[in-house]
């Protein structure tokens, strides 16, 4: 984007460069120390952008990436019905059955179905459903669930890695810069299933191993019923078909000329639509308004914020600045550059909110594309962001939403979860799964 | 008309010592839905009930109303559940009590009672604002008799 400072006045003449950058230094502030809800420090930040002159409401409109809003809004309203299908729940019972009862198994068939998860729902979504089964089953096998839980964050958030619509971050880099749900699967899926099976190994290695149960509790595990955690066959069935569309519909987004959040919007009505078909039209609005209460609209509304406390620091001019500095700082080698990306990202993203952090970046990102031969050469420093993003959240308790998800349901069980004993078991495995992709990037892109 | 004028007082109370066994007996002799819980000198702490009672036996997890947790695919085996019931005999009263219940005053009007009890579905302690003691227990049948007696 062309700086544009002189368009139109700020408050007091102030220096909009400044005036923007201290709105987004306060933001960051106010979302890390957690004091005011995320969403509204973003609408207050985006307010203080528009009234301070820096942006007028026409620019901070198109500022926000709608087909990201669509996106998120569209598969949060698809998982809000298909999840009163009981298949989240079915899929963990199913995992323990299969596992035989045998602790390490089924720590390891949960991080996949987690993982898998994770891929295609929202992280938090995920863990949401899977922690509170997860936790049932453990006490059928009389097991400490701790490591089932925080093995299950770790999944969750190198799941979400895996593709366009896992994680927040990576819906942000798509419908920034247009790579598609292929690309994604195509790029980090194979570093994701390497960076799986490290994690899944090594927490065989410091839990699964030491984990022992006796013959009545495997009994008991191997006498569940998953078929009867379905709580609806037909919507079940309904909306698997439409998740499965869904999914074809983002793999040919493509040739279908149509962007990932428009295929989700419409997955969304089309589920809403197979879910009521034939009720009065009562019920239907009663089911209906009960579904959009499901859409987590403080993330929604945070996105919205931030989309415009972006612009306003991208408009100011101070992206650019930045951008211009780091291609200074690596002297414009793409392997640096790149690297510095992957690593800086995740060490940030474990301490603060790696949403804003990739909002600010992608269009720091964008503007050094001259020094690297034009958007194409950019693809390598896209998928360390996404990496160094979503795999950094597995670093502190703090360091992403479904974390602190998993911390909330486990103190509300009985099962505490600290910040530093998190972090002294978390850290490592967030360092090893960032080194792993540092191998990855280097001999694949660099 | 206030609710010192149709609560039960004194009213029968557990001590935070209490085992939860001890406690279960009072309920099931007294056929109680709860009973408040109060120190030695008085001063209220919360309910303990039938429900209270009854998760005990219940995966925590389940009681996490966010969960939405179904357990239909549990097999159904009711010795394991005894088993935890009477494992559970020996917990002190302190460590489940609903300490989040609202709570009425002596001095609390009928409409406000009637809707709390309506809300909470369940007997509730009258305590003093000032001091926190426990004064009495009002139930919905109480409210129920005092306003049919009114007519």
């Amino acid at each position: 984007m062309e700086v544009d400072t002189a368009s139109h006045a700020t408050i007091f003449g102030l220096d909009p460069l400044w005036l923007s950058t201290a709105i987004l230094i306060l933001a960051y502030a106010a979302i890390m120390f957690e004091r005011v809800n995320r969403a509204i420090v973003a609408l207050l930040g985006a307010g203080a952008v528009i009234v301070s002159g820096v942006l007028d409401q026409e620019q901070a409109i198109a500022g926000i990436d709608f087909n990201t809003i669509a996106l998120l809004t569209g598969t949060m309203l698809l998982v809000a019905i298909s999840k009163r299908s009981g298949v989240f729940q079915y899929a963990a019972v199913w995992s323990a059955k299969v596992a035989r009862g045998s602790p390490w198994a089924m720590l390891a068939l949960l991080m996949l179905v987690t993982a898998l998860a994770s891929a295609f729902l929202n992280n938090v979504t995920t863990v949401l459903l899977m922690a509170p089964v997860t936790l049932v089953i453990a006490e059928q096998l009389k097991v400490p669930p701790y490591p089932f839980l925080f093995t299950e964050i770790l999944a969750s958030n190198i799941g979400g890695t895996a593709t366009l619509i896992g994680d927040p971050p990576n819906i942000i880099i798509g419908s920034a810069t247009g790579l598609t749900f292929n690309d994604f699967l195509a790029n980090l899926a194979p570093v994701i299933l390497i960076v799986l099976g490290a994690q899944i190994a090594i927490n065989h290695l410091i839990w699964g191993r030491k984990m022992k149960v006796d013959e009545a509790a495997r009994a008991r595990v191997m006498a569940f019923k998953p078929a009867e955690a379905i709580n609806d066959w037909p919507l079940l069935w309904k909306s698997l078909f439409v998740l499965v569309l869904v999914i074809v519909g983002f793999v040919l987004a493509d040739p279908l000329q149509l962007e990932p959040g428009s295929i989700a919007m419409l997955g969304a009505a089309l589920l809403l639509l197979l879910e009521h078909l034939g009720r009065p039209g009562e019920d239907q609005s009663h089911q209906v308004h009960h579904t959009f209460g499901e859409v987590e609209w403080i993330t929604i509304f945070f996105f919205v914020g931030l989309f415009i406390i972006v612009a306003g620091v991208e408009h100011a001019g101070l992206l650019s600045l930045l951008a211009h500095e780091l291609i200074k700082a690596t002297g414009g080698d793409l392997t640096v550059t790149t690297l510095a990306v992957l690593w800086a990202s995740a060490l940030l993203s474990a301490i603060i909110d790696n949403i804003p952090f990739v909002a600010t970046m992608i269009p720091v990102i964008k503007d050094m594309a001259a020094n690297f031969g034009g958007p194409e050469g950019l693809l390598p420093l896209w998928w360390s962001l996404s990496l160094g993003a979503c795999l950094g959240g597995n670093g502190t308790l703090i360091g992403a939403s479904a974390n602190l998800t998993v911390a909330g349901i486990g103190d509300r069980a009985g099962v505490p979860f600290r910040f530093v004993p998190f972090l002294l078991m978390a850290f490592p495995m967030m360092l090893m799964s960032v080194l792993i992709s540092t191998a990855y990037v280097y001999l694949r892109y660099l | 008309m206030t609710v010192q004028s149709f609560m039960t007082s004194p009213p029968l109370s557990l001590r935070p010592d209490d085992t939860v066994g001890a406690a279960a007996q009072q309920l099931i002799e007294n056929k109680f839905v709860n009973l408040p819980v109060a120190e030695k000198n008085g001063r209220y702490l919360g309910l303990f009930g039938v429900f209270d009672l009854l998760a005990l036996v219940l995966p925590k997890a389940a009681l996490d109303k966010t969960a939405e947790l179904d357990l239909g695919f549990l097999k159904d085996d009711v010795s394991a559940v005894q088993e935890q019931l009477e494992q559970a005999r020996f917990l002190k009263v302190r460590d489940h009590l609903d300490n989040g219940a609202p709570v009425l005053h002596p001095d609390s009007g009928t409409l406000e009672a009637i809707l709390e009890l309506y809300r909470a579905r369940n007997s509730l302690a009258v305590i003093d604002k000032k001091s926190r003691r426990l004064v009495g227990m009002v139930s919905y049948w109480d409210a129920l008799r005092a306003l049919m007696s009114q007519r």
